[in-house]
């Protein structure tokens, strides 16, 4: 391994695509395609021909945007927290881990728009210079969402374009025509001198620190959309943690997801090796444990609590309508990661793949299940109501993931998917 | 006022770093190289890069524009919500909090692209792409008559090529 191979190697995934790239392409944009006409019927007749309603306002929608802003966690945890903690082996896999987190966070935040009977009234959630003088309310866990997130995205957006430029230049080296002048004018004229590099090294540190807190901060905030509310089963300062292990859990699992096959199609065995996809493994085997800690916490706290309505509302997720989802969860998402404490199993693709699948689909239903069932069973009897997404949701849900892939694809082919110069420091000198 | 300059091309960081010992102090110098050497600055006895202070100045920016928004417009248009103070010090510091993280990550770009003299239009002059491949540049400022005896320094001290460039 050389500078030369790492360029050639890794400068060689940005050439121009072959087929199946473009009939896989075509695919995703035909299933957001639906989606999108999905969402404009829902506008164009109403929130009603969706299955939320009344008690269960929040449905899938809202599952979805949990779901997509805890995927964004793990690239952060990567890319910003390994960075502090030195660890090597984060450079290989880190770009991959970052494009997850900005692209989660892009189709996350459609989410809360989509759920919006009049989207285009989005912006009353910001503080805008209001003729009547009216500001957000800055007290609603809602407000603080628009501002966590927002930050979230822009935060991640500069620490990855910023963790870019070094490569861009690389590229812009080794292309030629438009493609040099593009890659040229996203490099900014960097060369490479010790005083660009000092500048940036230090920028690139303060960034990871700045960074890291959001790690904690943004799905805690998030979680306080449920926990600072009265409703059963939300009403509880477990929430924050559990979300944030939640996260990094789903994170990590959608990470390998999409790492894996494209190592495979890109070549990029000799720089991902199967020894960083087990190290991944690993930390899924600590967060799949904490979560399982908070499932148990939560069914104790209820039971400890004396409170019926607390009692009831847990008693029902393990029993009731959804038992069946909740079962599901906690078997995808603590049983299944516990398998990569196996050697064998954590080396293997098709269980790293197999076993991150399960994540996925476990953490989806963890949401759905923490914001179904404590609204279809509130502490009124007479207002009980059983939930089911219709087809607009559904459809909407097949888009995101479209979307979310769609985004990636494209990320893939035209930037850089590993970072070249981190990877070239890393050799022995 | 044209300046003039050689650079070296070396193949191993070793040899760029004996370069750098050798020459420094004699001549204002600077290299570039594919990946960052912290070793140079060492060497060089360069001061720690000033972005931290923009770090600083952001996040306090932000944490001081967090708190004036919310307290700002809550006084602005005083309406009692559920019986909440008008000034709500614990959910205004989420919003502080977040303000100062966005702030701090814009000032600490913003100061990374002023000091490193970001973004350019064009490279400067005497970028060569190898020097983003495998290949470390030692740059050395001289006057037009150091030229030649600057060349034959850069090649003593194990440059594989020399390039004059204007600057």
């Amino acid at each position: 391994m050389n500078y030369t191979r790492i360029d050639a190697d890794l400068v060689k995934t940005m050439r121009p695509a072959g087929r199946a790239y473009y009939i896989v392409l075509a695919c995703l944009l035909a299933i957001v395609a639906w989606g999108v006409f999905a969402w404009s019927y829902q506008i164009r007749h109403g929130l009603g021909v969706a299955g939320i309603t009344w008690p269960v306002g929040w449905g899938v929608y809202i599952t979805l945007f949990v779901f997509w802003v805890g995927i964004a966690h793990s690239g952060t945890l990567i890319s910003a927290v390994l960075l502090l903690f030195r660890v090597r082996w984060r450079s290989s896999i880190y770009r991959s881990a970052e494009a997850v987190t900005v692209l989660a966070l892009m189709t996350a935040g459609l989410f809360p728009l989509i759920h919006l009977g009049r989207p285009w009234v989005a912006y009353w959630l910001t503080p805008y210079p209001q003729m009547g003088g009216l500001s957000p309310n800055f007290r609603s866990p809602l407000v603080w969402d628009v501002f966590a997130v927002s930050t979230y995205l822009i935060v991640s957006l500069l620490f990855f374009f910023t963790g870019m430029v070094p490569d861009l230049a690389i590229v812009r080296d080794r292309s030629r025509g438009w493609r040099e002048k593009v890659y040229g004018f996203l490099a900014q004229g960097w060369q490479g001198t010790d005083r660009q590099w000092r500048h940036y090294a230090a920028a690139y540190v303060f960034l990871a620190g700045l960074a890291t807190p959001l790690v904690i901060s943004v799905h805690s905030i998030v979680s306080w959309d449920f926990a600072m509310s009265i409703v059963p089963g939300w009403h509880t300062t477990i929430f924050p943690p559990y979300f944030v292990a939640g996260a990094i859990h789903s994170g990590l699992a959608m990470v390998l997801t999409i790492v894996i096959p494209m190592r495979r199609l890109f070549g990029l065995d000799p720089y991902i090796t199967q020894e960083h996809l087990a190290n991944l493994a690993k930390l899924m085997i600590v967060t799949g444990m904490l979560l399982g800690y908070s499932y148990g916490v939560e069914f104790f706290v209820a039971w400890y609590s004396g409170n019926i309505y607390e009692r009831s509302i847990f008693f029902y997720r393990a029993f009731g309508d959804y038992a069946w989802a909740l079962w599901l969860l906690v078997a995808c998402n603590v049983g299944s990661p516990l398998l990569f404490c196996f050697s064998k199993v954590r080396h293997s693709t098709p269980w790293l793949i197999a076993l991150c699948l399960l994540v996925n689909v476990g953490m989806f239903f963890e949401r759905f299940v923490i914001i179904v069932t404590s609204l279809a069973r509130d502490y009124d009897p007479f207002t009980w109501h059983r939930y089911a997404p219709r087809w607009p949701e559904l459809s909407i849900l097949a888009g995101s993931f479209a979307w979310f892939f769609l985004l990636f694809l494209v990320f893939a082919k035209v930037l850089p998917v590993v970072s070249m110069w981190e990877i070239k420091e890393g050799l022995p000198k | 006022m044209t300046e003039h300059s050689v650079i070296g091309f070396y193949v191993e960081v070793d040899s760029l770093l004996s370069a750098v010992k050798a020459l420094r102090g004699a001549h204002e110098i600077r290299t570039i190289s594919p990946v960052p050497l912290h070793q140079v600055d060492e060497l060089l006895e360069t001061r720690p890069s000033p972005v931290r202070r923009f770090t600083l100045a952001g996040g306090l920016v932000g944490f001081v524009a967090g708190w004036a928004l919310t307290i700002g417009s809550a006084e602005h248009y005083p309406l009692i919500v559920g019986g909440k103070p008008l000034v709500s010090l614990t959910p205004f510091a989420v919003i502080a909090y977040i303000c100062t993280i966005l702030f701090g990550a814009l000032f600490t770009v913003l100061g990374m692209l002023l000091n490193a003299r970001l973004p350019r239009i064009q490279v400067g002059r005497g970028y060569d792409p190898r020097l983003t491949g495998n290949r470390f540049g030692l740059q050395v400022i001289c006057g037009q008559d150091e030229i030649e005896a600057v060349k034959s320094r850069l090649l003593a001290l194990g440059a594989e090529e020399v390039k004059y460039v204007e600057v």
